[in-house]
C-alpha cells in the first residue's frame, strides 16, 4: 500500500459509529450538544496508535481519550426522501437534512503521553475573518506538517464523506475513493 | 363537458418535472408523461440505494479485512471470532481502514486478539 497511516491517531466511538481521529484533523459527528468553539473529549476510545506502538482496549483503553473543539453544528445537504406505495396512491415526498457536529481534534492522550495538533497560525484579523477561513488555513498547515502524503488525507476524507448516509454527494465520493484504494 | 387545459399552472409543474429528470435516458428526459414515471423510479431508487449502501460498504469492508487478515496468516472469520473472544470492538470500517492504510497497526490489532485467546 502506498498510502501511509499518519503517525498518531486514536479510533473514537460517536453516534453510534468509529472514527480513525489524528490531532489536527476536523471531522464530521452526528449532532452532539454543545455550540461552536466549546470544548470536547471523547473517553469512548478504542484503539490509539503513536510512535508505532498500538494500543488496543478491550473494549476500551481506559487511560486514552481525544479532545477537540467543536467548530460548527450543521446541517448536511438536503436529500429527498420518497416513498411509494404503487396501486394504492400512497406517495409521500420529504426533504431531509442531517443534523451534524463539525470538530476539530486537536489532542490524543494515551497514560502521560499528550499528542497535540501542529501549532496553527493565528490569523492577523480573528475579528473579522470568516471561521472558514482560519478553518482553512489550520488545514493547509495541518496537511503540510503533519502529513507527508497530502493525499492520505484527502482520500480519508472521501471515504469518510462517502459513509455519510445523509450525504448526497457521497456516491462520488465513495466511487473515487474505491478507485484511488484499490 | 369540454375540456379544460392547465393553462400556466400546467405549464409550471411540467417544467419542474423535466428539470429534474434532466440527464434521464432518451425520450424520459423531454415528455412530461415519461419523464414523470421515471421520476417516480429515480427517487423510489434513491431512497432503497441509500439503504442498500450500508451493505455494499460493509460488503467491502469485510473483503478487505480478508485480505489483510490472510497476509497475516489468519482468515476474516477466525479474526472476527479472536476479536470478539478478546473483547475488541472496533467495527469493521476502521479495520478495513487501518488495513489499507496502517498494515502493520493491523498486523498487532491481530496479535492482539489472538494471544488474548491463547492465554
Amino acid at each position: 500500500m502506498s498510502t501511509e497511516a499518519p503517525d498518531v491517531y486514536a479510533v473514537i466511538r460517536s453516534g453510534g459509529k468509529q472514527y480513525r481521529v489524528s490531532p489536527g484533523q476536523r471531522l464530521q459527528l452526528e449532532r452532539l450538544d454543545g455550540a461552536a468553539g466549546d470544548r470536547i473529549t471523547f473517553s469512548d476510545v478504542l484503539l490509539v496508535s503513536g510512535d508505532g506502538e498500538v494500543a488496543v482496549g478491550t473494549p476500551t483503553v481506559e487511560s486514552a481519550s481525544v479532545a477537540g473543539e467543536i467548530i460548527e453544528q450543521g446541517r448536511g445537504r438536503k436529500i429527498r426522501v420518497f416513498k411509494y406505495k404503487n396501486k394504492t396512491r400512497y406517495r409521500r415526498l420529504r426533504g431531509h437534512r442531517q443534523l451534524h457536529t463539525s470538530v476539530l481534534v486537536d489532542e490524543v492522550t494515551l497514560g502521560d503521553q499528550t499528542w497535540t495538533a501542529p501549532v496553527r497560525e493565528v490569523p492577523v484579523e480573528p475579528e473579522a475573518e470568516e471561521v472558514v477561513e482560519a478553518e482553512e488555513a489550520a488545514e493547509a498547515v495541518a496537511s503540510d506538517e503533519s502529513v507527508d502524503e497530502p493525499t492520505a488525507e484527502l482520500e480519508d476524507d472521501a471515504s469518510e464523506a462517502a459513509l455519510e448516509e445523509s450525504a448526497d454527494e457521497s456516491d462520488n465520493g465513495d466511487d473515487a475513493a474505491e478507485k484511488s484504494e484499490d | 363537458m369540454p375540456r379544460v387545459k392547465g393553462g400556466p399552472r400546467e405549464r409550471r409543474r411540467h417544467k419542474k418535472v423535466l428539470k429534474q429528470t434532466k440527464g434521464h435516458h432518451g425520450v424520459r428526459n423531454r415528455l412530461y408523461r415519461r419523464a414523470s414515471e421515471s421520476r417516480l423510479h429515480a427517487l423510489s431508487y434513491a431512497y432503497a440505494h441509500r439503504r442498500e449502501r450500508k451493505g455494499d460498504m460493509r460488503r467491502i469492508w469485510i473483503q478487505r479485512i480478508n485480505a489483510a487478515a490472510r497476509l497475516n496468516g489468519t482468515t476474516y472469520s477466525r479474526l472476527i471470532h479472536d476479536l470478539k473472544l478478546a473483547g475488541i470492538e472496533v467495527d469493521r470500517k476502521v479495520l478495513a481502514e487501518m488495513a489499507v492504510h496502517d498494515p502493520s497497526g493491523f498486523a498487532s490489532v491481530v496479535e492482539q486478539a489472538q494471544s488474548s485467546q491463547a492465554a
